[in-house]
């Protein structure tokens, strides 16, 4: 019972900050002195000048019928809420007019997802490994190698980072492609070999780039856990060093680097911008990209609320799961 | 049982040491419960520590050695030295904290807690449950507390909890270090209760620090008085209660209240001395209000006086033995 009245609580809470989150995202394009429909038609008389008073208001209507732009801005709001919550649909994308913004998620989401989930799970593991290590065995001389790479890569800003593993392996040694070319989209062993080849660089960029995070930040967790008084205890018992590893120090160095990792894997569906932009990968971080650049308003509308769903849903599985790995919060 | 001999160890800190326990002789014998007593800082966890063969930097031994001799089954006896007593752990000897708050792994429940501290691969899970929820039974407490995890507890239940852990695999020796503080007097007793309880029915021997005079006073049967490091005096604890040879002691024991005494009680005045850089001689000498200018230069040998009692003190031996015995006779 009490758990049922703390899942409904949550489930309010996650309906309010999708609201929020969407209609913040809906208003603050429209508060912008440029408007959409007049920077096309302002670019059609550009092209051809010969076009009547007439002819512009109907394509002006036509347009912002399309785009949904008709009426007032609470009708404009109400249409909105209906069309993405009803259909999921966020209309056409004014840049590739006319293919639908949904049908540009749907092609691009597989791809991020490929390469920042396991990029990211890889990074995860690795780093928590690699600081758990470094914290419980400080005096060994691999552990310090260990935490002395993990805090050379930290501070290295990504783009910088990126940029030379690019020149490194595409230009230096050309062991990778520097952009992604598929030429067929066929299931078959030569396209999965060409995806992996063109992922491993930016897979690598990210998963090097966040295990510096992981292995300090795990690292300090262990180093206080392992002066908690329960590990010393453990220690008096006459327990094992593996033992005491395993089943003292893991569990209570995990739960907060859990609650990360969940949250990191919401932010999966930003994409990881500057990553897809420097190594060309057809994923979200690049359509927001394009939305933002070619100022596609439904494009970012689309992408951005992905983003706003999936981040709350990963919050949301945290909040719910979290009493299952810790019993001092659990509700009974 | 456990002997210790002409014991000396130090804490290093940088370019310091500290000379935490200083010439200690000391026997645990057999079936008894010996209290170690002493204000904060006298070294009385520093000696816990040694006995309990946790010796490991910044903690060295210096001098003297440590002797512990636990049956090993089939009539055979082992003897372990110092560092080497570690091996006994928890099967020889335990250990139970103070502060039972922390020294529970927050994120797994008492029954696995047991499963780890007993560590027996050849009994199978079900059966090894049945034994502990048995011996809980034993100690009246409740046998849910097994699948509870340990913020679901009070801190009396847990320190329960914590003796049960210890005394589960009837060790030769449990130490218990401070096992009543931050508790209430009532569960205090309780707690005590449990001890003294364990202590009769296992018939082991039970190392108990307290700086309470209260605790030594209800369960221990042998009392060992430290001051700065040493040892002032060793011997039945009814036998220092009523008749302490020691001038420290003698000022401890009249500094406590009774029921019906109601004169002013005074404190020892003055401090502690610090263990970096001790007085030459008797290291109580500057608070003592009987000391000699032999106090401040000769360290007092160990007088032994009937029965096991034991006082490290100038006024016992040499040319003001009579004196003090008059006076003390006043």
């Amino acid at each position: 019972m009490k758990f049922l009245k703390f899942l409904g609580t949550r489930i309010i809470t996650f309906v309010l900050v999708i609201m929020i989150g969407v209609t913040t995202i809906f208003f603050v394009p429209r508060f912008m002195p440029s408007d959409p429909v007049e920077n096309m038609i302002g670019q059609m008389i550009s092209k051809q000048s010969n076009m009547t008073p007439e002819a512009i208001q109907l394509y002006r209507e036509s347009l912002s019928d399309t785009f949904g732009l008709e009426g007032s801005l609470g009708e404009q709001y109400v249409g909105f809420l209906k069309k993405v919550f009803v259909t999921g649909d966020f209309g056409p994308s004014l840049a590739a007019y006319p293919t639908p913004v949904m049908d540009m998620v749907r092609r691009a989401v597989p791809w991020t997802l490929g390469l920042m989930l396991t990029s990211t799970l890889i990074s995860w593991l690795l780093g928590n490994f690699i600081g758990l290590l470094a914290g419980f065995r400080k005096n060994k001389w691999y552990a310090k190698i260990l935490e002395g790479m993990a805090v050379f890569l930290y501070p290295i800003p990504y783009y910088v980072f990126a940029l030379a593993l690019i020149m490194i392996f595409c230009y230096v040694i050309p062991v990778f492609p520097l952009s992604m070319t598929l030429d067929n989209m066929a299931f078959d062993w030569s396209t999965i070999s060409t995806i992996l080849k063109n992922s491993i660089l930016p897979a690598l960029s990210l998963i090097l780039v966040g295990l510096g995070w992981w292995v300090i930040s795990t690292k300090a967790l262990t180093t206080s856990v392992v002066e908690e008084d329960y590990v010393y205890y453990a220690k008096l018992k006459g327990l094992s060093q593996q033992r005491i590893m395993m089943r003292y120090i893991t569990p209570n160095v995990a739960l907060p680097q859990i609650t990360t990792l969940a949250l990191q894997i919401g932010g999966v569906f930003n994409g990881a911008l500057i990553t897809e932009i420097l190594f060309g990968y057809p994923g979200l971080g690049k359509l927001i990209y394009t939305g933002i650049v070619q100022a596609d308003y439904n494009l970012i509308m689309g992408t951005i609320t992905i983003s706003i769903v999936s981040i709350t849903i990963a919050t949301f599985v945290v909040d719910i799961i979290y009493p299952f790995l810790d019993p001092r919060i659990r509700n009974t | 049982m456990l002997k210790l001999t002409n014991v000396c160890a130090q804490y290093e800190t940088g370019h310091d040491v500290v000379r935490a326990v200083d010439h200690v002789n000391l026997e645990i014998r057999e079936n008894e419960i010996m209290g170690i007593a002493g204000e904060s800082g006298c070294g009385k966890s520093t000696l816990m520590k040694l006995m309990y063969g946790l010796i490991e930097y910044p903690l060295s031994l210096t001098d003297g050695s440590i002797e512990l001799k636990v049956a090993e089954g089939g009539g055979r006896h082992g003897t372990f030295l110092n560092e080497d007593i570690q091996k006994q752990w928890w099967k020889g000897i335990s250990y139970v904290p103070q502060g039972a708050m922390h020294v529970m792994n927050p994120v797994s429940k008492i029954k696995s807690q047991f499963f780890d501290a007993v560590c027996d691969k050849s009994k199978d899970k079900k059966q090894l449950e049945k034994e502990i929820a048995e011996y809980l039974n034993e100690l009246e407490l409740p046998r849910e507390v097994l699948s509870a995890y340990p913020h679901q507890l009070s801190g009396g239940m847990r320190q329960r909890v914590l003796i049960a852990l210890a005394t589960f695999l009837n060790p030769e020796i449990v130490f218990a270090d401070e096992p009543t503080t931050a508790l209430d007097v009532v569960v205090q007793r309780g707690i005590l209760n449990m001890l003294s309880r364990v202590h009769k029915k296992t018939k082991n021997s039970m190392v108990m620090v307290s700086h309470d005079m209260g605790v030594h006073y209800q369960i221990t049967d042998r009392l060992c008085i430290m001051y700065a490091g040493q040892v002032l005096e060793v011997g039945p604890t009814m036998k220092i209660f009523e008749n302490p040879r020691h001038p420290y002691t003698q000022m401890l024991i009249h500094a406590l209240p009774r029921i019906g005494d109601n004169s002013q009680k005074e404190g020892i005045k003055g401090a502690p001395p610090s263990l970096k850089n001790p007085p030459a001689g008797c290291r109580f000498s500057p608070r003592c209000p009987h000391c000699a200018d032999e106090c401040r230069k000769k360290r007092p040998t160990e007088t032994w006086l009937d029965d096991g009692h034991m006082a490290s003190c100038h006024l016992l031996t040499g040319k003001r033995r009579e004196s003090f015995a008059e006076m003390e006779g006043k």
